[in-house]
């Protein structure tokens, strides 16, 4: 490991690491979680794929982060499963798929309206997104990934990409022109 | 027009979407800030580190005694024994051997009587 290659990846985490914490915030709606998944991400990086070229390192930073967003999520719904198990076994639903009906924010319809701040607003809206969407939506659009890095990242074809990211933008400008 | 009024549109929501977030990056705050940049500076600190070259010179010349010693003694282990090694090792192995040197008086009278017969 060389001092270019430890400088490189410091300004790349630098620049990194504020927006990668947002998006595992809008992912576990969690401020704790979302600062483990961030460090997570940060130090397989800096183990693992340090000596990797500079324009390596954002699709590969962001694989990893995808990962751990996913391991949180597969986490979480299989402890929400054996809640609702033990609690109601009479409801049980085999079809149910736990990672596509992650529960939206606390925030009711109504309340939606009420927010003032348009950060906000479009923060529930981010959140009411499936993990895929929003996470094809945020890679394609605020991150600027083309469709192929984002499928890597994603590990699915570069369609779905194209359909989670279309569903996310109809969704999104649906929400937005009912709130307005 | 339609396609084109609604790539228009599409391309207006993604960007208020994208100044939103960037909005909630720049306000978040001093203590998360914090832990953001802690947890950046442990990261770092797991990166591989580079082996000096001094450190590197004694690794490899230690190696290379290590290989020299080795083959050495075994060029040694390998090397066939000389006839008079062989012999000798016959010698102390015999046990004839340990009976003429145990009646070694004996032997030396024998020999005295078969000169003087």
């Amino acid at each position: 490991m060389n001092s270019t290659q430890s400088q490189q990846l410091e300004e790349f985490l630098t620049k990194t690491e504020r927006r990668a914490f947002r998006m595992a915030q809008l992912s576990t709606r969690n401020r704790e979680d979302a600062l483990d998944i961030v460090q997570d991400a940060m130090m397989q990086l800096a183990s693992k794929y340090a000596n990797k070229p500079a324009e390596q390192l954002a699709p590969l930073f962001y694989r990893i982060l995808n990962n751990r967003i996913m391991d949180f999520h597969r986490k979480n719904t299989t402890q929400s499963r054996w809640r609702v198990w033990f609690s109601n076994s009479d409801d049980e639903d085999d079809n149910y798929d736990p990672v596509q009906h992650i529960p939206s924010s606390d925030l009711g319809p109504g309340a939606v309206a009420d927010l003032e701040n348009s950060v906000e607003r479009i923060d529930h809206f981010l959140q009411q997104l499936s993990p895929r969407q929003r996470q094809a939506f945020l890679l394609r659009a605020w991150e600027g990934m083309n469709v192929a890095d984002t499928a890597m990242i994603m590990k699915c074809s570069q369609g779905s990409v194209k359909t989670h990211y279309s569903r996310a933008v109809h969704f999104l400008r649906e929400q937005l022109q009912e709130s307005l | 027009m339609n396609t084109g009024n609604h790539n228009m549109n599409n391309e207006k929501l993604v960007e208020q979407v994208c100044n939103a977030l960037d909005d909630s990056v720049n306000r978040i705050d001093a203590e998360t800030s914090q832990c953001i940049v802690a947890a950046r500076e442990q990261a770092l600190e797991k990166m591989p580190r580079r082996f000096s070259l001094p450190k590197l010179f004694a690794a490899a010349a230690t190696a290379f005694s290590i290989l020299i010693a080795v083959m050495i003694v075994n060029t040694q282990l390998n090397q066939p024994l000389e006839s008079e090694e062989v012999e000798a090792m016959e010698l102390a192995t015999t046990q004839d051997t340990f009976e003429l040197y145990e009646d070694l008086e004996f032997y030396t009278w024998l020999v005295e009587e078969d000169v003087t017969s």
